[in-house]
């Protein structure tokens, strides 16, 4: 049995239990209000990181008009939590019966009380000694013991990560959220690009040098196109897109022309071959003078000069045989008519092919024009730049022309690779590329070139492109046919003042790599892999000068390397998820022995 | 009235009564202390367990403990009232004359150990209601006190039922405490061997007496009890009535019938005499919890699907607890 003594109850019996309960009391609430603080404040703030979130995505709204919000939030949960905490009255007797439970007293406290308050009776011998027991008990109680001040480590760690999460959002830069100046001058650049369509309209419409099914052709695209860029609630996408395909058309065209353009010169390089490169002077005098000039077998040259004009301009063909044939009949006068007639047939043609060779680069402008404007669109619809576009334009030799990262992503023909600098080592050294070197500084890396067997050979200054920026000469190196198509060379080049990050502006270390959907093409965007440093490099060996075209290493020894660099593209956001099987399917079949 | 016992007296004695029956009863604790209790609060005490548990050396040894007057009746099925209460004798005097003298019972004692007593039929049973409660015995027209302190403390065996009168419940409600007597654990059962089977009997010295146990129970009447602890006891009993809102699950199920006002009277006396018992000077929910199944097992009243499954009134009264316990302060 316990020992039931105990001392007689000091002075104040009441006042001592009630000021310790008191005292327990204000422990209690600071542990619930610390306990309860993160709580307090999550709410708040997890509603104000939602708002944050959604109207920094929504409308782009800088997040430091969030932050008094946010904080008046997180406020409010704490202020409510106080309240609730340290508002409330509690009677002492009701504070007695809590704790005297919580700290195993034993319903001493509101015995005592009670017996004090006379709401209860005892003998006289009990009562006093069971409020000096009630108060001594009390007196030994550990309140820190009991009442620690525990934390809620889980709601801290999740306060924690709240907080994390504002800065990070706070930091982050704001996405791509058109504001209303950025939108006028979407509508400005999609309205330039209309007149830009219009006047190229204007100029294919008036060119006679095209042949009249191309000009209709071309027309009717551009009529496309100007019907769309005149809708309304256009998108900047939408109009990237249509421009971006006009110019591809337009590049498609340029490109036939400047085959039928060179084939014609072929023909007629062929015949003043074949003529002994006096076919001219030779018409020249027999109209004058009826008579061919001095010479080793002028008739038979002219008859092989006519034979290969035969398929190319028949007509001339047909006016030079009958020079000669009235020249063997001795018909003079009809020697020089037919004679002067082939000479005028053949400036005809020459002057054509001049006119021919204008509309073609002017088709060529009209397509780096369609493309400039597709780039300001472009360029205009980005809020602000991503950063990984900052990232980018920190680094140096970037390229002169900013581009649209996402759209240079959409299938569009963005041909990269203008604006190089020459010191890329990579550039003309990748085995099965076709690598233009040209003798100039500015190197081109080739990747478009890469079919075996380019025509592209021989020296060739590319005058047609000495206006755009970073576009040198190109030398190709592959072997191919004859090269005299000095004005057509490097028509294959990329459009001006682009780098060639594919991401957007500036340039960046990129190993070039065919892009499957290229497969069977003969020309189409690029995908371009970022080299690793970390890893292998992409490619090994003694990359000199490679004039022969050949590649100097096997492949089945640079085979996983590309395996690897693909692999790696395969597992970054560089190729699209619908395209990835491509690729994967694509470098199996290139392994070694299948 | 002599002079008030002192609350060290009271511990003294308490735990010398105790220690001095614990001398002969090997175990038992829980019970001695139920017993105690019952005899404290002034009360009376219904022992039920299998015979050879030492119920009846327990009440004797108690008797002996605390210098009370001890008598033992065996209930019988051909005890008659007479035999418990007394009867009236004619005698016939010096002179010749013959008159009805009044010839005690067993019952008049201070501690009436009533052995059996189902055995006995209802009649027989009756004959002890009016002592148990008025403390008197009428008798031919006449009425006759009983002593100071009066104690009945019963026993019965709860596995032979046949040819028994199951305790009327109004009998059975004037009994405090129904304490179950459980067999002893194995090391109790050695020490019961090597304490009996000697040749030396061993006998509880007196360390009490009737005065003292009257001064005691006055004492331990006094042991305040907080009002929401009263508030709980009432709560409990009301917990133990199906129909009432407070009754729970296995109450619904199976009690017909919940404890009456003099159980929770039971509850809260012996809440307070076994807190001072426990050497605390009020009463807590404790005392409670540890008189309750006693005060309350026999009052309830269980229900044809209780009796069927066999229900435990001791689970019901548990659950009433653990419900009540669990009611804000």
């Amino acid at each position: 049995m316990a020992s039931l003594a105990a001392g007689p109850a000091g002075d104040g019996p009441r006042a001592t239990l009630t000021t310790l309960l008191q005292r327990w009391e204000r422990r209690q609430r600071w542990q619930r209000t610390w306990m309860g603080l993160p709580r307090s404040l999550l709410p708040g703030l997890a509603l104000g990181l939602a708002l944050l979130l959604w109207s920094r995505l929504r409308f782009g709204t800088p997040a430091e008009g969030f932050l008094p919000a946010m904080a008046l939030l997180a406020g409010s949960g704490l202020m409510l939590l106080l309240a609730r905490i340290w508002l409330p009255p509690r009677p002492t007797l009701a504070l007695a019966r809590k704790f005297e439970r919580d700290f195993g007293l034993s319903e001493r406290l509101s015995t005592a009380l009670e017996l004090m308050e006379g709401r209860i009776h005892s003998s006289a011998e009990l009562t006093p000694l069971q409020i000096a027991d009630a108060g001594n008990r009390a007196r030994d109680v550990d309140v820190t013991r009991q009442m620690p001040l525990r934390s809620d480590r889980r709601a801290w760690a999740t306060l924690a990560l709240l907080l994390l999460a504002i800065g990070l959002v706070t930091r982050l830069p704001a996405p791509s959220v058109p504001t209303d100046e950025q939108e006028e001058a979407q509508e400005a650049a999609i309205d330039e690009a209309a007149a830009a369509v219009e006047r190229i309209s204007e100029e294919v419409a008036s060119d006679t040098a095209l042949p009249a099914e191309l000009r209709q052709q071309l027309q009717r695209e551009l009529e496309r196109s100007q019907a769309l860029l005149g809708q309304e609630a256009l998108s900047p996408e939408e109009a990237f897109a249509a421009l971006s395909e006009s110019a591809e058309q337009f590049e498609q065209q340029a490109l036939a022309l400047e085959e039928s353009i060179r084939q014609q010169m072929q023909a007629l390089a062929n015949a003043q071959q074949a003529g002994g490169e006096q076919l001219e002077a030779a018409l020249r005098q027999l109209e004058n003078a009826g008579s061919l000039p001095p010479g080793d077998d002028v008739a038979g040259r002219l008859e092989q000069a006519a034979a290969s004009l035969e398929a190319s301009n028949p007509e001339l063909a047909q006016a030079i045989r009958e020079a000669l044939q009235a020249l063997r009949d001795s018909q003079l006068q009809n020697a020089s008519n037919a004679a002067g007639l082939a000479r005028q047939i053949l400036a005809q043609q020459q002057q054509q092919l001049a006119r021919a060779q204008d509309s073609q680069q002017r088709l060529r402008a009209a397509s780096d024009q369609l493309r400039d404007s597709a780039s300001q669109i472009a360029q205009r619809s980005q809020a602000q730049p991503l950063v990984s576009q900052e990232r980018m334009q920190q680094q140096p030799g970037s390229g002169a022309q900013p581009q649209a990262g996402d759209m240079s992503m959409q299938g569009q023909p963005q041909e990269s690779g203008a604006g190089q600098r020459g010191e890329n080592p990579e550039a003309g050294s990748l085995p099965g590329s076709n690598t233009q070197a040209g003798e100039g500084e500015d190197v081109q890396a080739g990747s478009q070139g890469g079919q075996p067997g380019g025509q592209q050979t021989g020296q060739g200054q590319n005058t047609s492109e000495q206006d755009r920026p970073g576009l040198g000469g190109q030398a190709g190196d592959a072997p191919g046919g004859a090269g005299m198509e000095e004005s057509f060379a490097g028509v294959q080049g990329a459009p001006p003042g682009q780098g060639n990050n594919p991401d957007g502006l500036g340039q960046r270390e990129f190993a070039p790599v065919y892009a499957p959907r290229r497969l069977g093409a003969s020309q189409g965007p690029e995908l371009y892999l970022e080299n690793d440093p970390g890893d292998s490099p992409l490619m090994e060996g003694d990359f000199a000068p490679n004039p022969s075209g050949e590649a100097l290493v096997p492949w089945n020894e640079i085979y996983g390397d590309y395996l690897d660099a693909a692999s790696r593209a395969l597992e970054s956001d560089y190729i699209p998820l619908g395209l990835r099987d491509v690729v994967h399917d694509y470098f199996s079949a290139l392994e070694p022995g299948r | 009235m002599a002079d008030e016992l002192k609350l060290e007296e009271f511990g003294a004695l308490a735990q010398a009564i105790e220690a001095e029956v614990g001398r002969v009863i090997v175990g038992q604790r829980e019970v001695l202390r139920s017993v105690l209790i019952c005899i404290l609060g002034g009360r009376h005490a219904l022992l039920e367990g299998v015979p050879g548990l030492g119920k009846t050396m327990l009440i004797r040894s108690l008797g002996a403990a605390l210098d009370l007057k001890f008598t033992r009746i065996q209930f019988t099925p051909d005890l008659m009232p007479a035999d418990i209460t007394g009867t009236d004798i004619m005698e016939e005097g010096e002179d010749g004359s013959r008159l009805f003298r009044f010839h005690e019972g067993p019952v008049f004692a201070n501690l009436v150990l009533a052995d059996e007593i189902n055995r006995a039929t209802p009649k027989t049973q009756s004959a002890l209601l009016e002592a148990m409660q008025e403390k008197t015995v009428t008798v031919a027209g006449r009425s006759y006190p009983l002593q100071d302190p009066f104690f009945v403390l019963a026993t019965q065996n709860p596995l032979e039922m046949e040819g028994t009168y199951p305790l009327p419940e109004a009998q059975l409600d004037r009994f405090m405490f129904k304490v179950r007597v459980d067999f002893p654990r194995p090391e109790e059962l050695i020490d019961i061997l090597e304490r009996t089977t000697g040749a030396d009997e061993i006998w509880p010295r007196r360390v009490a007496n009737g005065a003292q146990v009257l001064q005691m129970g006055r004492l331990a009447l006094t042991t305040p009890v907080a009002t929401h602890l009263v508030e709980r006891a009432a709560n409990l009993i009301l917990a133990t009535h199906p129909q009432e809102a407070q009754a729970t699950e296995l109450v619904r199920q199976y009690v017909r019938y919940g404890s009456s006002p003099r159980g929770a009277q039971a509850l809260v006396i012996g809440a307070r005499v076994n807190a001072l018992l426990e050497g605390r000077l009020n009463v807590a929910w404790e005392d409670i919890e540890a008189v309750a199944p006693a005060a309350l097992r026999h009052r309830l009243l269980l229900n044809f699907e209780g009796l069927a499954e066999g229900a435990d009134p001791d689970d019901i009264i548990r659950e009433a607890l653990h419900a009540v316990s669990r009611q804000p302060a």
